[in-house]
């Protein structure tokens, strides 16, 4: 705990209380013929109990590889070269093979990038749900049958369609069947990569309000990853936008939106329609992403920040910084600001 | 089910086909065939051979859809005719016991050749870079690509010559009487079958591993099989029942085509090992010129490829639910 005490004070904190899950300083990196690639770094973060936290950011900023390290699936070339994952009060980094078999999906479950291909297409349905159940308890086949139609019933698929491969389903269907699967045990937390990107806007807004339902139900947390800001600020209590890798911002949704304090979160902001809000001219962000082996000096966004500070955010990185009780960001103009007023 | 029901249709009418064209490349010869295999013995040949030759190619009297009917009746009463190379024995109960010894023999052994190289191939993808995968498979897969021929008489000839491991030649010992039940005749069967037996598994597993292994490892980046493994399932389970059950899909259709070649391209180890199968029978068949014998003997080859055809399409409707 020491080892992370001093940073606490400049760490996001969570809503209240003790987190569910506690990320502190994650490094993650793909070894490739071209070198490291540093797809995480230093990223921390907290969720609590019955939390939505949301993260955005630009495709290939390193969200899912978050998502995998959290749940302990990257593989080779991907390692986890830093940091502590910590859940309640177990270090999730430290598990054996046997400890986290146990823990999977019983605590944590997580919804991939793209439902088309996390059903296995030889499975039915129900036999993939069954198999999750039957893992972890010491039901009948019959028990856990009985849970899986249960749980089909609760994310709005008829249970006549249990035995159903995933080809026999639609997209928004196997959608929810994977989120059913995601529900199997339970688990206090579930990891969201993405779970609508595949679907057109109706089913994908009919998912999100069940989403919604589900979890004033059961009570899990979520992270929520996407690259669709306007569903975060509805959705989720809190928003972290990453950027290159690194966390630009982190706060409750509201401030976020209404108050960004990271130029890059202001141009993902105006990149996006919002759902309900006023209609504003769409600009996309000028520039592309850098390449993950060699970034950019000082602040990874300086090369396409419009308002960088000569100097200054080339040579120096910024840290992340409070500039309210749950919001940061890590951005050289917040002290320029705090300077003139 | 629709799909192998069309799939059964298919495979009957090719059957007919290839029955009915069976039936119809000795009628386009030019002039009278079974003359032309007569004079081809010099006299040599019974003349009552001549007369069961006729009969065998359906050259009986009456009009053209008769001859066809009779040559159909006779076709499904197993009646192939006599043999010339040994007649008057009915070709039937030639290739009868040939057919049993191959497909017990060669079809054993491919089945069992694939199981054990795509087992194989099973673990060394999952233990990726393991002592299967950087030992065992270039070995298998070196051997596999000699000349299967070569690998044979170097088995014949260390096992069978120098240290007289096995018998050479024949299924079984010939001073012994056929008999099912005798245990002293059922090891003999299998003295005499190990050989042939290992040439073809040793030189067709690595075939089959390399090809397993290469499907795993594409199964295994899939999201579906990250995602079994996120769901705290056995090991054993993600990868049988996740990853291997998909990966197999694609090497049945290779191991259909094997199944096929059972029955007809058995010829070298049965020539090198003096197995009495097929290969055999076909060999005999060709040199003693016995016409309804060869006719006998594609045709049996013909419909065995049919079967293995069809018995795969059965493997993947049970095992790829896409396929029903
Ligand atoms: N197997 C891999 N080998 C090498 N580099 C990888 C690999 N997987 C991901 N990366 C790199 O890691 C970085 C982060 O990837 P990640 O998939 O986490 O992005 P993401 O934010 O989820 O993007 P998206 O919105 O497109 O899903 C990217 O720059 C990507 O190029
Ligand atoms: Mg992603």
């Amino acid at each position: 705990m020491s080892a992370i005490s001093p940073s606490a004070a400049k760490t996001p904190e969570s809503t209240s209380g003790q987190p569910l899950l506690s990320v502190r300083n994650l490094e993650v990196e793909y070894r490739t013929k071209r070198g490291r690639v540093k797809a995480v770094d230093h990223v921390s973060f907290d969720i609590s109990t019955n939390e939505v936290l949301g993260l955005a950011g630009e495709s290939g900023c390193g969200k899912s590889t978050i998502a995998h390290a959290v749940t302990r699936i990257l593989k080779p070339p991907a390692y986890i070269t830093g940091g502590q994952i910590m859940f309640k009060s177990t270090d999730i980094l430290g598990m054996s093979d046997d400890e986290l078999r146990a823990f999977r999906w019983e605590h944590l479950s997580i919804v991939f990038q793209s439902a088309m291909n996390a059903l296995n297409p030889v499975l039915s349905v129900g036999a993939q749900i069954i198999d999750a159940i039957q893992a972890h308890m010491p039901v009948s086949k019959d028990e856990a049958r009985a849970r899986a139609l249960e749980l089909l019933d609760v994310v709005g698929i008829h249970s006549n369609r249990v035995d159903s491969y995933p080809h026999q389903l639609s997209g928004g269907m196997r959608q929810r069947a994977v989120i059913a699967i995601a529900l199997a045990l339970n688990p206090e937390m579930i990891i969201m990569d993405e779970p609508t990107t595949a679907l057109d806007v109706v089913v994908q807004k009919q998912i999100i309000q069940e989403i919604r339902q589900l979890k004033d139900k059961f009570g899990f947390s979520i992270l929520f990853i996407t690259h669709d800001l306007s569903l975060l600020v509805e959705f989720s209590d809190r928003i972290g936008i990453m950027y290159a890798g690194e966390l630009a911002e982190i706060g409750p949704s509201r401030e976020i939106f209404d108050n960004p304090q990271h130029p890059y979160t202001v141009r993902l902001m105006n990149s996006f329609p919002t759902i309900s809000g006023p209609r504003i001219e769409l600009k996309g962000i000028p520039g592309s992403p850098p390449d993950l082996v060699t970034p950019p000096s000082g602040c990874r966004f300086h090369p396409r920040c419009d308002v960088a500070i000569a100097g200054r955010c080339q040579e120096e990185h910024p840290e992340l910084q409070q500039t309210s009780p749950r919001h940061f960001a890590a951005c050289h103009l917040i002290d320029e600001r705090k300077g003139n007023s | 089910m629709r799909f192998l029901f069309r799939r059964l249709t298919f495979y009957i009418v090719a059957a007919f086909a290839a029955i009915t064209l069976n039936f119809f490349i000795p009628r386009m010869m030019v002039g009278d065939p079974v003359q032309l295999m007569f004079a081809q013995f010099q006299g040599r040949l019974d003349p009552r051979a001549m007369e069961s030759l006729k009969e065998t190619f359906g050259f009986v009297q009456g009009p053209l859809l008769q001859q066809y009917i009779t040559y159909l009746t006779n076709l499904f009463q197993g009646n192939f005719g006599l043999s010339v190379s040994s007649f008057p024995v009915p070709v039937i109960e030639l290739i009868g016991p040939s057919l049993a010894w191959t497909v017990r023999l060669i079809g054993f052994s491919t089945i069992l050749a694939f199981i054990i190289g795509t087992i194989l191939g099973v673990f060394a993808a999952w233990r990726r870079g393991g002592g299967i995968d950087n030992i065992f498979l270039p070995i298998a897969s070196v051997v596999g690509a000699f000349p299967f021929f070569w690998i044979a008489m170097v088995v014949l000839y260390l096992f069978g010559l120098v240290w007289k491991w096995f018998p050479i030649g024949h299924a079984y010992d010939v001073s012994m009487q056929v008999d099912w039940g005798n245990p002293t005749f059922l090891s003999s069967v299998v003295q005499h079958s190990l050989m042939p037996l290992c040439t073809i598994i040793i030189t067709a597993i690595g075939g089959w591993m390399l090809g397993m292994r290469n499907n795993m490892i594409g199964v295994l980046s899939q999201d579906y099989v990250t995602m079994a493994q996120a769901k705290g399932l056995s090991d054993r389970r993600v990868m049988l029942v996740y990853a291997a059950r998909n990966a197999i899909l694609p090497s049945l259709t290779g191991f259909a085509m094997s199944l096929g070649f059972v029955v007809g391209g058995a010829l070298v180890v049965e020539l090198v090992f003096a197995y009495p199968g097929m290969g055999y029978t076909l060999l005999r068949a060709v040199q003693g010129r016995d016409y309804p014998l060869m006719q006998a003997v594609f045709l049996v080859i013909t419909l065995a490829v049919l079967a293995a055809n069809f018995a795969a399409d059965i493997m993947y409707v049970l095992l790829d639910p896409r396929a029903r």
